[in-house]
């Protein structure tokens, strides 16, 4: 039997998902993504600096997002760079939810089941 | 004023140690949401502040090492070039090298202080006072 490149990628790491999940919402820079990683995990998963960069080179290289064109910096004079979900990144991030679901599915299903 | 500073100091020293590749593209960025995230969390206190502080260089070295190592462990060939990891590699195989040819003539009695060639090669370490 055959896999394509994404399914042999799947599953993904939770850092990996929620990074994904926070780039669906639209483009975001490093600080961004950071914060909202931590709000949908309601607080469970907070990206350190070095985690974080580390899994967007990563991510870059596989064609899951991209770097947006050089944005102005900040009012402070920071630099700041966003970063956007590709086609790719969004068939993986689709199928990885849909993994995620077809196994809560077949857990509830179970525990429905034993616990007639 | 020090406790702004030192860490941000600190993290950029850590940060220059990366690959040189990986520095271009991300090191200002990196130094940028360091500085922001570490005024947010002193802004909710000394205890935020520590628990981020330990958070962020608790995972730095591994991510470092991490970063050096990613060239090796690439499997498909040709994707990933990294010449600049090379000679942190290479400085590591040597120190690495050295101490095992030292300790396995420690081990085999070289510097023994009653060998002859302790006297000829570390006259200073060793007790030989043979002809």
């Amino acid at each position: 039997m055959r896999t394509t490149v994404t399914q042999t990628k799947i599953p993904i790491s939770e850092a990996t998902f929620f990074i994904l999940l926070s780039l669906s919402a639209g483009p975001r820079h490093g600080y961004a993504i950071m914060k909202d990683v931590a709000t949908l995990s309601s607080g469970r998963v907070h990206l350190s600096t070095s985690t974080l960069y580390g899994a967007i080179k990563r991510l870059q290289e596989d064609g899951w997002i991209q770097r947006m064109d050089d944005e102005p910096p900040d009012a402070s004079g920071r630099p700041r760079k966003e970063y956007s979900l590709t086609q790719a990144g969004r068939r993986i991030l689709e199928q990885e939810a849909a993994r995620l679901e077809s196994l809560t599915r077949l857990a509830r299903l179970r525990l429905e089941e034993t616990s007639r | 004023m020090i406790i702004q500073r030192l860490p941000h100091r600190v993290f950029h020293a850590f940060v220059s140690l990366y690959p040189r590749n990986f520095r271009e593209q991300f090191a200002d960025e990196m130094d940028t949401v360091f500085s922001q995230a570490a005024e947010e969390e002193l802004a909710r206190g000394p205890l935020a502040l520590a628990v981020f502080l330990l958070r962020e260089f608790s995972s730095l070295p591994a991510n470092l090492i991490h970063e050096h190592l990613a060239p090796l462990k690439e499997i498909s060939p040709g994707r990933r070039k990294l010449p600049e990891s090379r000679p942190v590699l290479t400085a590591a195989w040597s120190a690495l090298g050295y101490a095992s040819v030292f300790s396995s003539w420690v081990w085999a009695g070289f510097y023994s202080p009653k060998r002859a060639s302790c006297r000829r090669y570390r006259p200073w370490l060793c007790q030989y006072s043979g002809p």
